[in-house]
């Protein structure tokens, strides 16, 4: 007896790809909330420590870019699970729709985005020497706004390669489980980078207004 | 080694004679350096961090020569402060993080399973790249700027005044992280989803579960680093003040968050040696592994009580009473999964036909020297204690027995074990033997001295030091010499072994591990057929299985 045996010749079989897609997507969004869960955890100490300034900061933050930006995020999200469920069927049309509409919704996102840096870099909002707030904690509010909003802008640009990729795969002759797999991994991501901002939003341009 | 052939096992999947194996599957540069193989990419990975190794090596002898004299040797306390910091970063990050996962993990994982390759092999590729290219930006920024703030970067002296390519460097480490990310995500998969028939979880090698350990501790420790390090190029590079006093910042907080991951990444650096050990002693042994799921709980166990443990680098930095006794207690209890593993390699000795090549001289000393670097563990563990002790040489010799004492020996003892399987060729046993003697001498003496010093209230970190710590300093400056020699000896009986040793058989060592029932080396698929597996790994003697005689017997 040995711990092999050999019974007949049997060939490779493809292991289970769509599972260990999914599985390894999972793990690295794991990643993902560590890496944004140590930044979090950083604000919430400074926060924790400077509450006046931060209360300060956070006043000036720009509250309909930042809520339009939250609509437009969760309507993306409706589309790309459109994307994502289409595909159970088959529907090659409705998965273009789909993606076509998160792309957009996507780059309107950062179009947004920039104008509302736009805005805070006319009204001095950038920490350093023209720094607009007498408050030196109010600058480190500013501080995390430009590396939490910056970092989830970079997530967000990558997201968009990853519908284009998407995209273009729906125009090749890919078998449909190929095409499932890719879109659920994709739809994965697109949603990890939805519920960032969600816990964004709130700590960036909700806390600190009702003072 | 004997030549008795070992009856029972059949060696039976192995590829026949026409298969090639996969260093035959193309000679251009170009089919090693573009490869998804994980085979090969297990050899790039482990020229990569061979290399390192040497430079990081290098920083060390510079440290020992400048600590020959009391007044420095050699070099300026300036430039003492950035050769500590190139030996560790590089260390840390560039050999001990990657060294075993990414060479023997790629190496064996799938073997080990009965896969083919892992899940993800363009991702592994990928991986290798992001490590090699990052690492060597780093050393680059390193060595043409300069940085001192040691490898642990502390704010605010990293964040305010340190004068140095700091940026870059955090950088560099930062993208590296990329690739220990890719390659936890990728074992993790692997394990998951790729076991061949017959595979089930308690079956696996421990070696297998020492890995699928360190990919968790690397999956959700690194990213806490890549944040702390973004943090301080945020500082520096745009002017977020985020650790200034001044602005309200908080220094200790760069420390709670890097120590979050550091800590964890101790055991990243030595749970996979603990695998690479639990595989040799028991062939050379010749028994099973003694309370094999013990072992694998007390794997799980030190990563999942690895992650709450970091405040025991911090015992002096004005944390609360609350969490130090918090972080103390939790210190003492990693000892205990610890332990269960020394006493169960120790019991796996008991009765054992033990043999003395040159994978079990070094797994022996990693045993011995591993204990002693966990016992000087617990001294520092407690906080009375550490009070004392901090920032001395004798937490600098309590690390470097874990970390070179433990993973080092293992990663030799691994390297040794496994080189007639990866190269297929045999080295010669008795230069291998001598080389691991002098790892050890040499070893001890360079780290045993520096207890006593730290005792004697020596501070690390420091260029010149007073003359009474001169014998003990010079004793340690020796004893490095020695460990150099020892260190560069394989590179020649091993270099020697490719050209003109002996070929391997399949399975030179009489190992059971399913690793070793596929030809050497392996062709590209690993096995002819996919293997499928009837029993665990570890089947050495007659009180296991009827019909497996000892090597004794037979």
């Amino acid at each position: 007896m040995s711990q092999v045996t050999i019974t007949s010749p049997r060939d490779w079989q493809e292991h289970d790809l769509s599972l260990a897609a999914r599985l390894g997507m999972w793990i690295f969004l794991a990643t993902e909330i560590l890496f944004f869960g140590g930044i979090f955890c950083a604000y919430a100490v400074l926060r924790y420590l400077n509450p006046v300034g931060f209360g300060i900061g956070g006043h000036e933050t720009e509250i309909l870019y930042g809520a339009l930006n939250t609509f437009v995020l969760a309507t993306s999200a409706v589309t790309m699970t459109m994307a994502a469920k289409a595909a159970d069927g088959a529907d090659y049309r409705l998965i273009r729709i789909g993606l076509i509409a998160t792309f957009a919704l996507g780059v309107l996102f950062l179009a947004l985005k920039g104008m509302e840096y736009h805005d805070d870099i006319v009204h001095h909002l950038v920490p350093g020497h023209h720094f607009a707030l007498a408050d030196p904690s109010a600058e480190m509010f500013w501080g995390f706004y430009w590396v939490l909003t910056g970092l989830h802008a970079i997530h967000m640009s990558v997201g968009l390669v990853i519908i284009g990729r998407a995209y273009w795969l729906t125009r090749q002759n890919l078998k449909l489980d190929e095409l499932r797999r890719n879109l659920d991994v994709s739809s994965l991501y697109w949603h990890l980078v939805d519920c960032i901002w969600f816990v964004i939003f709130p700590v960036i341009y909700l806390a600190g207004r009702s003072g | 080694m004997t030549d008795i052939p070992f009856q029972s096992l059949p060696e039976a999947p192995r590829a026949p004679a026409t298969v090639k194996s996969y260093l035959d599957e193309g000679h251009t540069l170009a089919s090693w350096l573009f490869t998804t193989d994980h085979k090969r990419i297990a050899i790039l990975y482990a020229i990569g961090i061979t290399i390192f190794f040497f430079i990081g090596g290098f920083a060390a002898m510079l440290i020992r020569i400048q600590l020959l004299t009391p007044n420095g040797t050699i070099v300026s306390p300036e430039l003492y402060n950035r050769i500590f910091t190139i030996h560790g970063i590089v260390m840390v990050w560039f050999f001990l993080v990657p060294s075993i996962p990414t060479t023997m993990g790629n190496f064996f994982l799938p073997l080990m399973i009965g896969a083919r390759d892992v899940a993800f092999p363009r991702l592994n590729i990928i991986s290798f790249w992001i490590f090699f290219l990052g690492a060597l930006f780093t050393v680059v920024c390193i060595v043409s700027g300069g940085v001192d703030t040691g490898w642990t970067f502390y704010t605010p002296y990293s964040t305010l005044y340190s004068n140095g390519h700091v940026i870059a460097a955090a950088i560099g480490i930062f993208i590296v992280g990329f690739s220990s990310i890719a390659t936890g995500v990728n074992f993790l998969t692997t394990v998951h989803t790729m076991r061949t028939e017959g595979m089930t979880w308690f079956r696996l090698p421990l070696f297998v579960w020492a890995m699928y350990a360190t990919s968790f501790v690397m999956v959700l420790a690194t990213p806490v680093l890549a944040a702390s390090l973004l943090m301080i190029v945020a500082e520096r590079a745009l002017g977020m003040p985020l650790f200034n006093p001044h602005n309200g910042g908080d220094p200790i907080l760069f420390q709670h968050l890097f120590w979050f991951y550091s800590h964890p990444a101790v055991y990243i650096m030595i749970l996979p040696a603990m695998g690479v050990v639990s595989e040799v002693i028991p062939c050379f042994a010749r028994r099973v592994i003694f309370g094999y799921r013990f072992m694998v709980y007390a794997m799980m166990m030190i990563a999942l009580i690895g992650f709450s443990v970091w405040g025991h680098h911090m015992f002096v930095s004005g944390q609360s009473p609350f969490a130090n006794i918090y972080f103390s207690f939790l210190s003492f209890m990693v000892a205990v999964p610890s332990a269960i593993k020394v006493f169960n390699w120790s019991a796996s000795l008991f009765r054992g036909s033990i043999t003395l090549e040159a994978p079990m001289f070094y797994a022996l000393g990693f045993v011995g020297l591993f204990t002693i670097g966990g016992l000087t563990g617990l001294m520092l563990a407690s906080v009375p204690v550490d009070i004392d002790l901090t920032d001395t040489y004798f937490v600098v010799a309590h690390f470097h027995y874990i970390m070179v004492g433990g993973s080092v020996s293992a990663f030799f003892a691994g390297l040794h074990y496994w080189w007639p399987k990866i190269t297929g060729k045999l080295y010669n046993e008795r230069a291998a033997r001598l080389a691991a003697l002098l790892m050890f001498i040499g070893f001890n003496l360079t780290f045993f001295p520096q207890f006593i010093l730290g005792w004697a209230g020596m501070p690390r970190r420091y260029a010149t030091y007073p003359p009474e710590f001169q014998l003990w300093h010079v004793a340690s400056s020796l004893g490095a010499a020695v460990l150099a020699l020892a260190y560069i000896m394989p590179l020649f009986y091993l270099g020697w072994s490719l050209y003109r040793g002996g070929k391997a058989s399949a399975n030179p060592w009489h190992a059971t591990g399913l690793e070793w029932q596929t030809a050497s080396p392996p062709p590209k698929d690993n096995f002819a057929v996919p293997p499928r597996v009837t029993h665990g790994p570890y089947f050495y003697h007659a009180d296991n299985d009827p019909s497996q005689p000892t090597k004794n017997a037979s």
